[in-house]
């Protein structure tokens, strides 16, 4: 009762004393409460350590931290310091809970073989050596009989990092996937913002950076809650509103960004195209558009042939010539004709004094063309404000004043990020809002833009390091075939795809929790009960891990050293040092990758250290250019890229050998082939619209499935990683659907009841929570906990697995369910 | 079960103890009491469980002693009351054993005591600015006049025959009027923060009773009447403490 | 005279959690103890009641009140408010409830004896907490600064400024770092301390100032 403080050292070699003394189950016990704490005031200060650590689980954010060691303990992290920009230091509850993931009592702490059934989670300790041997004698036995396509790997997003970690961004995983000539399962997630902006603004970073945000007189954030998604951002978009931007939220709900911005604009979800074309309408019909910057900056002016293709010179005649563009690569010259007004003649676009967007011949030398413009205002002379209004439910005159807003408030930051994406229209949403973007010159000039995260690093070589040869100077025989996430269940049960045997027999997961983050969890799981080997590589006992026919323990980030590639709001390469030793058995990835790599009989192409392969993926202009080594990134902890523009379309000028931003394609070529039928009247002009497939109120469906769900990310998750810290529950305890209160009213449903949300494709119980920033018919459930934290059922089996016809993109929040109250 | 029931118990049975001390001092026995010690010695014992009371308020009652530090503090000066209020009662007890009695001078200095511990224990919640229905001007009032309300009808009791002199059955009348008086204004502040305040009014009720039994033990004294007395003396201001405690916000 | 204060400014909080984070860990506070919490409000009278959270008994945060589209959600952080006048003190029987000469309010928990007197005090609910029983902890190991507060069943605990870290010369926890740039924290008598220019200018609000506390956390508004 009255006992006193006594100082108590809780050393890691303690721990793992402890820690040897359990059983075969694999992750501790409980928490005991621990022993006490605490120097006595007096005693000499223990020394602390920093150590540098990026955070990089794929928040987007990537942040810079400094890590606080003492007897050899994390006991600590901050935020990082970076002096130059103090504007980019950022760190959130899960960057500041990182001990606890260090330390949790769910790390996998040696590897492990199934003993039990898949997703029972019956393992028995096995040795490194056992593990490695058993993994690649399977895997050398299917490359032997079916070919190294037999593997497939899955390249998720968990740890963004360089050489632990198994993004696509040159990582070592990568690397031996292309060695072994694996296959890759792709996530097939957030494709469409990407989509879009590659077609319309071509390939290249599209985002303007944060300092110019300030000179923006209005900022659209619309279908994204930086405060919960894009944390980093929030302080930036306050400071352009505190510099005088007016902050607009488009968005289903009234959320945490809806409450710091000026204006909140309504719409039924998945309509955002349908709210453009409203206020498209308005701006052709005031004449708002940008004429100058169609005229100069865009493909509006360009003439399109009965075979779907541009005018160009070749056809008037003149010989295309041959270049290289700015990636280095040879292209063919071949200049899209426009009418030019000045001299009322056919013109190459680069030469023309005024290229023309009305009144333009029907027919140009014997070729019957339709303008791109033209076709633009007959899609848009389709729509009325009023019509749009029925559609996305957005009262008409703040669609007009929307549309005043894009036409004559500019210039326009529009901020978004993965949520519009995360329907089967994705793409024609993303392409509508750009438009709009394009229409009232709210790119290219200053103040003006996408925005969503500024600047990565830059190019990296990334190529150099996935196909670099091995010491005897062997190529890598180059991997696999990219696997679509839609056809994998297929591929696994048949063995075969679009009609031609596919044995696959193996697939290798590293950091990634595919069962809770995919659609449709329950296609996932038969996935993962009939494919013949799993392999699972993982800091926790995730739910993917529970799978594995053998177990693989990663180590803790800070337990190795690495550098973090992506981050999408911090023009900063952050290099991680190792903080502490891998706690238990577990090992960096780096030396998993290479220990597999040497036992399939590819030690050549793995004689590397980890200073050689960073050094490596260094090797580019970029990096040359700001002076950043491995050496100096060890000194110095991150380094800048300063070579970005601000604003990458300054001038007006786009990625697209045109130069010019785009409005129409002229070969549909879809993302994928699953044998899908493609209507490519859809697909041509970039200026579309059709609803959602289960989130449309109008959807027959929706008789017996009122409610759309959208599964809103967590501020204390990043998907289901830190789902072991216990501290943040005290933020967000446990899995809750968000009910409109009108909504819970009529299924009598109070605060803290149980209700259970169900399809046809799944269910889901949990606890239901009054929020009346809830839009009607829809509900908002936080979408990162495991099958095991949940009542009943899975917030991930209500999702379906299918994509549009040309965009390979799951979609989150394209679902509908019923509603019923579970009584205690 | 309240969360203060400790002290609740230390403010009721220290409270009715300060209240005896001030009717003995104030209503001594006209004869020599047969059993003088009696009094002083349920004083002591009553005051002695309510300090009990608070030690079980504390949770590291180890360490109680510390609980003098601070003079500024209603606990500590409760604290000060206590034992300064004990030493007092134990010497009484002494000399009331030993000599069968004790200077009035003595008597009165504890009654003194007795008093400016009422006051205090009352004042102590007055200062707990967090808790809207306790820090008010009221709440004085209604611990003291409970406090000598309740010592009043004991007197009764012990004396035997106090009650039947018209002096001590008014005055006994009008502190029950008074405490019933503070009830309801307690009531009236409870309610108007939000506060539920049914018990207060039971018990101003009950101790209305009591007031009414001391003004009919005024016109015509009976047996009965002592019983009657402490009854709705302790029973009312109970009932009152009780929802007073109830307002805790721990 | 230093006079330690901080503002927050509720126009840039978002609720992210960060500070309550920070604190939690710095100070290694176990399982039952929280120093700082941060509410979700659903109006904007900030004296009536601090709001809903998770961590006081809510099913969840965030949920904003009103009508669709015309909905309030606010985020109020409460901690210790170092008041100029703290009622705490006054009640305190061991003087264990301190106030330093730079204004931080701390408790020395080798006085405390546990009698809740400050809690009842205290015009801030929930910024006190005790320690009923042994302190239970999320982690088997001690995390946070090597000198944060010691905790010990039976005694009461609250925000100490992070006194620990600013006696080093470094920053409070919670100071480290908000995510929308809504924390402030130093000398008030400073005209050119940090938290002092937050507040020049801005309107701002004390909480519940009529409980005669005079607290030294200023909310801009």
């Amino acid at each position: 009762m009255t006992e006193q403080a006594t100082p108590h050292r809780f050393t890691r070699r303690s721990f793992i004393k402890g820690a040897a003394a359990l059983g075969a189950a694999g992750a501790l016990a409980g928490c005991t409460p621990q022993a006490s704490n605490l120097a006595k005031t007096g005693d000499a200060a223990p020394e602390t350590t920093i150590y540098s650590g990026a955070c990089r689980s794929q928040c987007i954010q990537g942040c810079y931290l400094d890590v606080h060691v003492r007897d050899g303990q994390i006991v600590r992290t901050t935020a990082g310091s970076i002096p130059d920009e103090p504007f980019y230091e950022h760190i959130c509850p899960k960057g500041l809970s990182h001990p606890a993931r260090v330390y949790s009592s769910q790390r996998l702490q040696y590897p492990m073989r199934r003993v039990g059934e898949r997703g029972e989670g019956k393992f028995e300790r096995i040795s490194w050596d056992e593990a490695i041997k058993e993994i690649t004698d399977k895997w050398k036995g299917y490359t032997e009989e079916f070919g190294p396509e037999s593997i497939a790997f899955f390249l998720g997003s968990g740890n963004t990092a360089v050489l632990g970690g198994g993004t696509a961004d040159g990582s070592v995983m990568q690397h031996l996937q292309t060695v072994m000539g694996a296959c890759s399962v792709l996530p097939d997630r957030d494709i469409a913002f990407q989509s879009a902006m590659v077609k319309m603004f071509g390939p290249g970073a599209a985002f303007t950076s944060p300092a110019e945000w300030n000179k923006a007189k209005n900022i659209v954030i619309w279908g994204c809650n930086p405060t919960v998604s894009c944390k980093r951002m929030m302080h930036l978009y306050l400071d352009a509103k505190d510099a005088g931007a007016k902050l607009t939220t488009i968005d289903i709900q009234y959320n945490t960004n809806v409450a710091k911005s000026d204006w909140f604009v309504p719409v039924h979800p998945a309509t955002d195209g349908a709210l453009v074309f409203g206020a498209l309408s308005e701006i052709l019909a005031q004449g708002w558009q940008d004429t100058g910057f169609l005229r100069a900056h865009t493909e509006a002016p360009f003439l399109v042939k009965d075979d779907n293709k541009f005018l160009r010179m070749s056809d008037l005649g003149v010989a295309p010539t041959t270049g290289t563009n700015a990636y280095g690569k040879e292209v063919v010259i071949d200049p899209e004709v426009v009418w030019d007004e000045a001299t009322q003649s056919p013109r190459s676009h680069q030469e023309a004094e005024k290229p023309a967007l009305e009144n333009i011949p029907e027919e140009i030398e014997g070729f019957k063309v339709r303008p791109v413009w033209g076709m633009m205002v007959e899609a848009i002379s389709e729509w009325t404000p009023e019509r749009a209004s029925e559609i996305c439910g957005t009262p008409v005159e703040d669609i007009k004043a929307l549309a005043r807003l894009y036409g004559q408030e500019g210039p326009v930051c529009t901020g978004m990020n993965q949520g519009l994406n995360h329907y089967f229209n994705a793409i024609y949403t993303y392409d509508l809002i750009f438009a709009l973007m394009l229409i009232t010159g709210n790119m290219g000039r200053t103040g003006s833009g996408l925005i969503s995260g500024g600047g990565s690093f830059g190019v990296s070589n990334s190529a150099g390091c996935i196909n670099q040869p091995s010491t005897k100077g062997e190529k890598p025989q180059g991997p696999g075939r990219n696997i679509n996430w839609t056809a994998l269940y297929g591929i696994i049960h048949d063995q075969e795809l679009l009609g031609k045997p596919f044995p696959l027999k193996s697939l290798y997961c590293s950091c990634t929790n595919i069962v809770s983050n995919q659609t449709e969890q329950n296609e996932t799981i038969k996935s993962l009960k009939e494919i013949e080997f799993l392999v699972v590589e993982e800091m926790t006992m995730s739910d993917t891990s529970l799978y594995a026919d053998i177990l693989l323990p990663a180590c803790h980030w800070f337990e190795c050293e690495d550098l973090r590639v992506r981050s999408y709001n911090m023009p900063y390469l952050v290099y991680n040092d190792k903080a502490i030793d891998p706690l238990y058995e577990s090992k960096p990835d780096f030396d998993i990758y290479k220990m597999i790599g040497t036992a399939m009989g590819y030690g050549d192409f793995f004689d590397f250290t980890e200073k050689d392969y960073l050094s490596l993926w260094l090797d580019s202009p970029a990096a040359k250019k700001e002076g950043v080594t491995y050496d100096s990134l060890r000194e110095t902890k991150i380094a800048r890229n300063n070579q970005l523009k601000s604003n990458p379309f300054e001038g007006g000028r786009f990625f697209h050998q045109s130069g010019r931003a785009k409005f129409w394609t002229e070969t549909v070529v879809p993302e994928y082939n699953l044998g899908q039928t493609v209507d490519e009247s859809k697909e041509h002009l970039l200026l579309y619209w059709e609803p959602a497939r289960e989130a449309n109120l109008a959807a027959p469906l929706r008789e017996q499935y009122p409610f759309s769900v959208l599964g809103e990310h967590m501020r204390t998750r990043n998907h289901t990683q830190w789902f072991d810290v216990d501290y943040m529950k005290e933020y967000e305890k446990q899995p809750v659907a968000r009910f409109n209160p009108d909504d819970a009213k009529e299924l009598g449903i109070a605060e803290g009841d149980t209700v259970r949300l169900y399809n046809d494709r799944g269910s889901v119980t949990l606890l239901a929570t009054i929020n009346a920033g809830q839009q009607p018919k829809t509900i908002n459930c936080p979408r990162s906990f495991l099958t095991r934290e949940h009542i009943d059922g899975d917030f991930a089996t209500i999702s379906f697995n299918d994509y549009n016809q040309v965009t390979r993109n799951q979609c989150y929040f394209d679902q509908a369910v019923a509603v019923e109250k579970v009584e205690a | 079960m309240i969360s203060e029931f400790p002290l609740f118990i230390f403010t009721t049975l220290g409270g009715l103890s300060a209240g005896l001390v001030m009717a003995m001092a104030a209503f001594p026995p006209a004869e020599k009491p047969t059993r003088p010690w009696l009094a002083p010695l349920t004083a002591l014992v009553l005051l002695g469980v309510g300090m009990l009371g608070v030690l079980f308020h504390l949770k590291k009652p180890a360490l109680f002693l510390l609980a003098l530090r601070n003079p500024a503090a209603g606990i500590a000066q409760e604290a000060y009351c206590g034992i300064v209020l004990g030493v007092l009662l134990l010497a009484l007890l002494v000399m009331s054993w030993r000599k069968g009695g004790a200077p009035r001078a003595l008597t009165w200095i504890a009654a003194g005591i007795s008093l400016i511990m009422a006051f205090v224990m009352g004042f102590a919640y007055v200062t707990n600015v967090g808790t809207a229905a306790w820090a008010n001007w009221t709440t004085v009032p209604l611990f003291v006049a409970g406090d000598i309300a309740m010592g009043l009808a004991l007197w009764a009791v012990l004396s035997k025959d106090a009650l039947e002199k018209r002096p001590f059955a008014l005055t006994a009348a009008v502190v029950l009027a008074v405490s019933a008086a503070t009830m309801l204004l307690t009531g009236l502040h409870f309610g108007s923060v939000g506060q539920g305040a049914a018990l207060l009014y039971a018990g101003l009720a009950v101790t209305l009773a009591g007031a009414a039994v001391a003004v009919v033990a005024a016109k015509k004294p009976a047996a009965w009447q002592a019983g009657a007395l402490i009854a709705c003396a302790l029973i009312g201001t109970c009932l009152a403490r009780w929802a007073f405690y109830a307002a805790s916000i721990i | 005279m230093t006079r330690y204060g901080m503002a927050i400014d509720l126009k840039r909080c978002v609720g992210c959690q960060a500070c309550a984070t920070a604190c939690k860990i710095a100070n290694n506070l176990p399982k039952d103890i929280v120093y700082n919490v941060v509410y979700t409000k659903t109006d904007r009278d900030w004296d009536a009641d601090f709001g809903t959270a998770v961590v006081r008994g809510a099913v969840a945060n965030d949920n904003a009140g009103g009508t669709f589209p015309n909905c309030v959600l606010e985020f109020l952080p409460v901690q210790c408010q170092h008041c100029e006048n703290p009622s705490c003190l006054r009640v305190c029987p061991t003087g264990a409830t301190q106030k330093r000469e730079d204004g931080i309010v701390w408790v020395d928990n080798e006085l405390c004896i546990g009698c809740a007197a400050c809690i009842m005090a205290c015009p801030y609910d929930g910024v006190r907490s005790m320690n009923e029983n042994e302190p239970e902890y999320y982690l088997d190991v001690t995390v946070g600064e090597h000198d944060a507060p010691v905790h010990e069943a039976g005694t009461v605990e609250k925000c100490t400024f992070c006194k620990n870290l600013v006696d080093r010369g470094e920053v409070p926890a919670c100071m480290q770092l908000c995510m929308g740039r809504a924390r402030f924290w130093g000398d008030l008598d400073d005209p050119e301390s940090a938290v002092s220019k937050a507040i020049e200018g801005r309107d701002y609000h004390k909480l519940r100032e009529s409980a005669g506390t005079d607290p030294n956390v200023y909310y801009l508004l």
